[in-house]
């Protein structure tokens, strides 16, 4: 059995909560599972370049694994991070809208706020 | 299958959670609780949490969590440590997921 | 290659019920806002979410709390409680010493007790706890 997880980031960087994320989702790719790792309002902040360099390497890794690494369009803007060019390789730009749409879609979803 | 719930708030908020699982143990349904960051804590035989206990919930800690605070030595017996991917077949196992973290 | 029109029952119809459940203190007011953001889209995605605020969360709902001029809130409180009702738990009213009186009117907040609350947890499909 493959299942789609969605995992949802609300809260800024340095907290412990993107970790945790990261973790599990590495789990569960080893699984053969599917993984959607979505970040809105301060979560957004995960998606700069900028961010902490041993969190930016292990998403890389696990994107280039399979992880969907996505980033609400609106929570960017408000941070001023709409500019692809500020945003980590692999980040997918997309909307709230989606969000649901994917909530509805995975088997399990799990917030970190 | 049940209903599996990942809890790392504090713990006046395992209280209102635990409360807002009622219907299912009334239904028969299984809980199994997962606790990370400091909500590992709640791990530790130096506060056991008679909630839980009557309740007789299935409770789990996160290995990295507990190695982080500390709390191998304090740990109850009833709570079982588990890596990520003994947290991935918990969420295989369950029907549906509540996390409050 | 023939294409095929879909059927109006195989566009995306969103299949799950869901519960937002508000829980957070004031120092975690983003969150919070952001959660209730999640239940507007969740509306125009035409998944209705049921919306119980508890713990502390409560205060949000107060006659006096800070966030009572920010009007994006003020607008976002009043669509979600038009569009889908708001419901506080009983008990978190009671640990704050607060009454159904104590909270914005124009929300018409519904106080639910813990056994009403715990069958929403039951019914739904999807949990989100901000």
């Amino acid at each position: 059995m493959h299942l789609k997880l969605l995992l949802v980031i609300l809260t800024p960087p340095h907290d412990g909560h993107l970790k945790t994320a990261l973790n599990l989702s590495e789990a569960a790719l080893r699984k053969g599972h599917g993984v959607i790792v979505f970040m809105t309002g301060d979560g957004a902040l995960h998606a700069a370049q900028d961010m902490a360099e041993s969190m930016a390497l292990k998403m890389k890794q696990l994107v280039e694994r399979g992880m969907q690494l996505v980033a609400c369009r609106e929570s960017l803007r408000q941070k001023g991070l709409h500019h692809e060019e500020r945003l980590l390789e692999g980040v997918r730009i997309s909307s709230l809208a989606e969000m649901v749409d994917l909530m509805d879609s995975s088997d399990k979803t799990l917030v970190f706020d | 299958m049940s209903l599996l719930v990942v809890f790392g708030g504090p713990k006046k908020e395992l209280r209102t959670l635990l409360t807002l699982l009622s219907e299912e143990y009334a239904r028969g349904e299984k809980v199994k609780l997962v606790l990370v960051h400091q909500a590992c804590r709640l791990a530790s035989d130096k506060t056991p949490d008679q909630m839980l206990k009557d309740l007789n919930v299935e409770t789990y800690a996160v290995e990295e969590d507990i190695k982080e605070q500390d709390l191998s030595p304090h740990l109850a017996e009833e709570v079982r440590v588990i890596d990520y991917d003994g947290w991935v077949k918990l969420l295989e196992e369950s029907r549906k997921v509540l996390s409050w973290v | 290659m023939t294409r095929r029109l879909c059927s109006i029952e195989e566009v995306n119809t969103i299949t799950k019920s869901a519960l937002i459940i508000i829980k957070s203190s004031e120092s975690k007011s983003k969150e919070t806002f952001e959660g209730l953001r999640i239940a507007m889209s969740m509306i125009g995605m035409d998944m209705m979410p049921k919306l119980l605020f508890c713990d502390e969360a409560v205060s949000f709902l107060w006659k006096d709390n800070k966030h009572r001029n920010d009007e994006k809130y003020a607008h976002y409180l009043e669509t979600l409680a038009e569009m889908a009702g708001i419901k506080v738990l009983s008990t978190s009213l009671e640990d704050r010493h607060l009454l159904l009186c104590d909270l914005i009117e124009s929300l018409n907040p519904q106080v639910i007790s813990p056994s009403q609350a715990s069958k929403l947890v039951s019914e739904s499909d999807l949990i989100l706890a901000v």
